[in-house]
């Protein structure tokens, strides 16, 4: 029965193609969408990672410095540094604002002012480290090359160095920049913070701040993406529950076309198991071969993909696995054709 | 051990149908098939030929009446046992029913390996099947590259191909020219063998031309369609 299914998929040659690029378009812009979840979790991931600390202060009310307006003196650093249990502490200054390029080209861009040699240590993949304040770093995703000029709150800056999958808010760009320059910039020179990044395990905060720990960090700079992510995770299923329905279709199709054919083989004694094996392993196979086909989509759309695509190494190990659960779903759902069949069909059908 | 005349296939006030139908198409129907010959089912459509193969192929369960093949009740045959017994039945249908996506020699093994042979062993019966009709020279071609005749060496060559006790033919010769229905009608004839019986349901007269056991279908007696005649030629 192996033969007989591999032979009917050579056979409807054609049609086979069909299910496999439809099924393998369907599961690659599937595992293409888990990509851009995950590059969007692994961009603000490594701008957390880039900035660095253990807890973040923020002032009283705020869920964190990347979802909300909040600010404090800068200077509360210095009262947090001398909490029992912090080892430093430094202000950052987080917005989201538009940067121009050279070129007159607008780009948003999340901004993180930071105190240079201190807890953020940002580790450009070109160029260097800001040697002046003026000189800022930014993700590549912006881009823009060591050398280039942007314009920030009408403040001229030069970038040194390019960091690379440092993002967030749905994978939009990071540029981060000195943040006395920073304050200049948009603050006209207020010593204004977001938050205090702090390293160590300060027992408790001060007085009319809040304690954020890591986790409570991570919510906040992906809650204003929470829905977009449900969205994009909900497409991804809608997709994969398409997929299934294009391959039970013609499944279907295939087992209906087939009902005299069928009968014929419970005629000459073949069961109902080894027909249904038959049309599962139909269905396996063109599944199968439509996650290979997914795979190669994935990586080929990433690159040309409007947002940041990263897909994990465990989805493409898992994409076999999906497939072929899906075309045993696929295969079992069309079992019933299988099973209905009449053998005395064999002698009437055809007249 | 059956030897030539005994019955291979016995019927006893038999009467079969179909599930669809409230009136069985046969009733009180007698007949013994006897190994070693060619049984000929002559009759006008609708005298219920097929639905008496359909039987004997183990695909319609008696509604009343006996029914045994070679001494074990065709009724009591269930599961394991009834798929067994359907491998045990060469069948040539009237369309051929050759699987199209399978080549020749393919078909052939189809219900070897549905019986059990190992993927060699039934490839070279396959083979072996074939040339015995003359048609190893098609072996690897599909069903719809041949000719309605070569179709049909190859529906009997898969017929034969497990050494069946019992071959039912229906209405071999109804989709063939004049040509390939006299080589069938020989073929068919030539599978006769000692321990062998074979089944015809037939509107051909040419079959009567063979050393044949005659049995006449018809509405008359019996009720919706029962034996009318029964003859040796």
């Amino acid at each position: 029965m192996i033969r007989l299914a591999l032979r009917e998929l050579q056979y409807h040659w054609k049609r086979t193609l069909i299910a496999v690029a439809a099924v393998g378009v369907l599961l690659g812009i599937s595992l293409t969408l888990a990509g851009v979840n995950a590059a969007w979790n692994a961009g603000s991931d490594k701008t957390l990672a880039t900035i660095g600390g253990d807890f973040y202060v923020v002032p009283a009310g705020s869920s964190g410095p990347f979802d909300g307006p909040a600010t404090f003196p800068a200077i509360t650093a210095r009262q947090v540094a001398r909490l029992a249990g912090v080892q430093a502490a430094e202000p950052i200054l987080t917005l989201h604002d538009t940067i121009s390029r050279s070129d007159g080209r607008v780009l948003d861009a999340n901004v993180v002012g930071y105190t240079p040699d201190g807890i953020t240590r940002p580790e450009p993949t070109s160029g260097t480290l800001p040697s002046a304040p003026t000189q800022v770093l930014v993700d590549s995703t912006t881009g823009l090359s060591p050398g280039a000029t942007v314009t920030l709150g009408g403040v001229r800056l030069t970038v040194s160095g390019v960091v690379s999958g440092v993002t967030y808010f749905a994978g939009q760009s990071v540029v981060l920049m000195n943040l006395g320059e920073l304050q200049r910039a948009v603050f006209d020179g207020r010593d204004l913070a977001s938050a205090v990044v702090v390293k160590g395990d300060p027992a408790r905060g001060l007085p009319g701040t809040a304690l954020l720990d890591m986790s409570q960090i991570r919510q906040d700079i992906n809650r204003p993406v929470g829905k977009a992510t449900a969205t994009v995770a909900a497409i991804g299923a809608l997709l994969l529950v398409s997929a299934l329905g294009v391959i039970s279709m013609i499944a279907y199709i295939s087992a209906v076309e087939r009902a005299v054919e069928m009968s014929v083989i419970k005629a000459l004694g073949g069961s109902t198991w080894a027909l249904a094996g038959q049309l599962v392993l139909s269905s396996v196979v063109v599944t199968a071969a439509a996650s290979v086909l997914a795979a190669v989509l994935a990586v080929a759309l990433g690159p040309v993909f409007p947002m940041p695509v990263e897909v994990p190494a465990v989805d493409y190990l898992a994409m076999p696995a999906l497939a072929l659960a899906l075309g045993v779903l696929a295969g079992l759902l069309v079992v019933r054709q299988a099973a209905r069949v009449d053998p005395a069909e064999a002698f009437g059908a055809g007249r | 051990m059956t030897h030539p005349g005994e019955a291979g296939i016995c019927a006893r006030g038999l009467s079969v149908g179909y599930r669809s139908e409230l009136q069985p198409v046969l009733s009180g129907f007698d007949l013994d098939v006897p190994v070693g010959h060619v049984t000929l089912l002559f009759g006008a459509s609708g005298s219920g030929k097929t639905t008496l193969l359909s039987a004997f192929a183990g695909l319609l369960r008696p509604q009343a009446g006996m029914l045994t093949a070679w001494g074990h009740d065709m009724a009591g045959l269930q599961g394991s046992e009834l798929l067994e017994y359907r491998r045990s039945v060469g069948i040539v249908f009237q369309s051929f029913h050759l699987i199209p996506s399978l080549s020749a020699w393919e078909n052939v093994a189809l219900p070897l390996r549905l019986a059990g042979w190992k993927p060699a062993a039934a490839r070279l019966r396959a083979f072996e099947a074939l040339d015995a009709l003359g048609m190893s020279g098609h072996s690897r071609r599909r069903p719809g590259r041949m000719s309605g005749g070569q179709r049909q060496r190859v529906a009997i060559a898969r017929a034969v191909g497990p050494r069946p006790r019992l071959v039912l033919a229906d209405e071999p010769t109804a989709h063939l020219d004049a040509a390939s229905a006299a080589d069938t009608v020989s073929l068919l004839a030539g599978l006769v063998s000692p321990g062998v019986a074979v089944v015809v349901a037939t509107h051909d007269p040419r079959f009567a031309v063979t050393d044949s056991r005659v049995v006449h279908l018809g509405p008359d007696v019996g009720g919706p369609a029962g034996v009318s005649g029964g003859s040796d030629l």
